[in-house]
């Protein structure tokens, strides 16, 4: 079953196309990524997913349900859930309470959605930080806690954009292991967009690659980065021979 | 149950404040009863009507980031439709409560629908744009009493008139408001916990991650604006019996909105004290300053001068105002 279908999207801005024609489905349960150079339209196709830009043209199917046009905040209580790139940290909110929020969508008690709050910081071992101001903490536990809040709305389909930027190599495994456990534990399918390779290459099942707005290759790890357009575009000759020769070792 | 409990929840302030405030309103609810002059009785009786304004504001401005600055145009409505309904129809003030009560959220729902598709700066200026037609309006509107105002003729009444609200004696307005202050207390100690009071939280840090979580912006927004819009147009309905001469410049002026929204900006924005103890400072001080230089305070513009001092003190110093003071103090201590 796919729970994502998307058909030709396209979304301008201004004279520049951001995605063209983009088609893709994902499957219930994987784990999709996205790559492509700076600018090549990731995070556009991901407003463009969750409503948070209207598309100019082309489809977006959400378990069955077309979703094309309906506000963010819709797609969001259907089940389709994100973070952003720039996590834009609230300093009026503590880490247990921006959990919260996202506990609200589903009850409107405030004890169950403190509750929900506490076992979700429990599971991403945060607990010690819920009275913190997100602004005050290390760039990597406000990832974190971006993504709590974005799982804290009980989501199918969790979109990650880029929760690996920033983070040292340690901090990225710790991260990368987190979104293991999300996957596998919480039975959600997770798209996700990332420049680290080592975890695209390791946690992805499927790997999509965006330039200048077009798809130019879709396929799984392996087979993607021998791809030449994907060589040519993003990976770099030295990158896709390293690789491949660590792989075959 | 829950509901219950979280009205009388007030765990997360300090408990030596508990304590103070505890003392202040035992204070406060004796305080007719002690020696007093009526210049006091006054003065409290507007810390009331202002802690309330405050509180409603409160709600849109504090917790939900959006300045607004029109809420005297919803002032005066309560004020008018009482004093309409009483001088016209002599209806009771329980029952022009309500009215005027529906007629400003109403209002509110009709503004709020275009207002809030602007966002920081913007809507600001058109809420000030909106209170200032509307007051225009009511400077022309025969049916109002146009530029002359109305005039609620007490003589009609015999004090203590609890039906009318037209007492002689400040006592007796001095406890209704006061119950309508507790009533309004105990009603954002449970808002400030509400799902509604999170989701206007998420908003004002980020409103396209609050979209993401499921938060239908403009519709909290909206139904914030109709709560604020209750707090403000049930104390303008008591202006009207309390005032009894009420006129566009005293209920609809940019001056009354600044000030509401100044009450709760120094006592801290998004708090439950803070709107009480802004209205604890400017109130004493705005009538001080009218006591000290009469009838020219208003020539002379002193008090625009303080508040604009106070206005750029809070936000260099502290955007919190004085409730984020104490609370950064407590986070030092705790830490």
């Amino acid at each position: 079953m796919d729970i994502l279908k998307v058909r030709n999207l396209s979304k301008n801005f201004g004279g520049l196309q951001a995605n063209h024609e983009i088609s893709f489905d994902a499957a219930e349960g994987e784990m999709l990524g996205i790559i492509g150079p700076n600018g090549a339209g990731k995070t556009t196709l991901f407003n463009c997913i969750a409503g948070a830009h209207p598309v100019d043209s082309g489809r977006v199917i959400f378990r069955g349900r077309e979703i094309t046009g309906l506000s963010s905040h819709s797609i969001a209580r259907l089940g389709l859930s994100r973070t952003f790139q720039v996590y834009v940290a609230s300093g009026d909110l503590s880490v247990k309470e921006n959990v919260m929020v996202g506990c609200f969508m589903r009850t409107r008690s405030r004890s169950d959605a403190a509750a929900g709050a506490d076992a979700i910081l429990r599971d991403f071992q945060i607990s010690h930080l819920s009275g913190h101001f997100v602004s005050e903490l290390p760039i990597a536990a406000q990832k974190r806690v971006a993504m709590a809040t974005a799982l804290a709305t009980g989501p199918k389909l969790l979109l990650l954009d880029e929760v690996a930027a920033g983070l040292n190599p340690h901090e990225v495994e710790e991260i990368t292991g987190l979104i293991r456990h999300i996957h596998a534990n919480l039975t959600v399918t997770v798209i996700l967009i990332e420049h680290v390779m080592e975890m695209v290459m390791n946690i992805c099942h499927r790997i999509i690659v965006l330039d200048e707005g077009k798809k130019i290759s879709e396929g799984d790890p392996r087979s993607v980065i021998k791809d030449p357009a994907v060589i040519k575009a993003y990976l770099g000759e030295r990158y896709a021979r390293q690789y491949l020769q660590q792989a075959n070792k | 149950m829950e509901i219950l409990k979280n009205i009388f929840d007030f765990s997360g302030s300090p408990r030596h404040g508990l304590y103070a405030a505890g003392f202040v309103g035992l204070v406060l609810l004796v305080f007719p009863l002690l020696p007093h002059s009526s210049f006091s009785m006054s003065t409290i009786i507007q810390f009331f009507m202002f802690s309330l304004y405050a509180m409603g504001w409160n709600t849109i401005g504090g917790f939900g980031g959006q300045v607004d600055l029109g809420q005297a145009q919803f002032l005066g409505i309560g004020a008018y439709t009482t004093a309409v309904m009483m001088i016209r129809w002599n209806t009771s003030f329980w029952v022009s409560l309500p009215v005027g009560m529906c007629l400003a959220m109403a209002w509110s729902f009709v503004i709020g629908f275009p207002l809030f598709r602007l966002r920081g700066h913007y809507f600001a200026i058109a809420s000030i744009a909106a209170s200032l037609v509307l007051k225009d309006i009511f400077d022309v509107w025969r049916f109002v009493g146009a530029s002359r105002g109305l005039e609620i003729p007490t003589t009609r009444y015999s004090s203590p008139d609890f039906v009318h609200l037209i007492f002689t004696r400040d006592a007796y307005y001095y406890y209704i408001i006061l119950g309508f202050f507790v009533f309004g207390f105990f009603f954002i100690n449970w808002f400030r916990r509400s799902r509604l009071a999170f989701q206007l939280r998420a908003i004002k840090s980020n409103e396209d991650a609050a979209r993401s979580l499921g938060i239908n912006v403009r519709w909290a927004k909206i139904k914030t604006y109709a709560i604020a819009t209750a707090f403000v147009s049930a104390v303008g309905c008591f202006h009207a019996c309390y005032v009894k001469n009420i006129e566009t410049d005293d209920t609809m002026g940019l001056d009354i909105s600044i000030l509401i929204a100044l009450m709760a900006m120094l006592g801290g924005m998004g708090s439950l004290w803070g709107p009480i103890i802004g209205a604890g400072i400017l109130i004493p001080l705005k009538i001080y300053i009218k006591e000290w230089l009469g009838a020219r305070a208003g020539l002379v513009g002193l008090d625009l001068v303080i508040y604009a001092a106070i206005i750029m003190f809070i936000s260099a110093l502290e955007p919190r105002g004085i409730w984020g003071i104490v609370e950064k103090i407590r986070r030092r201590k705790l830490a």
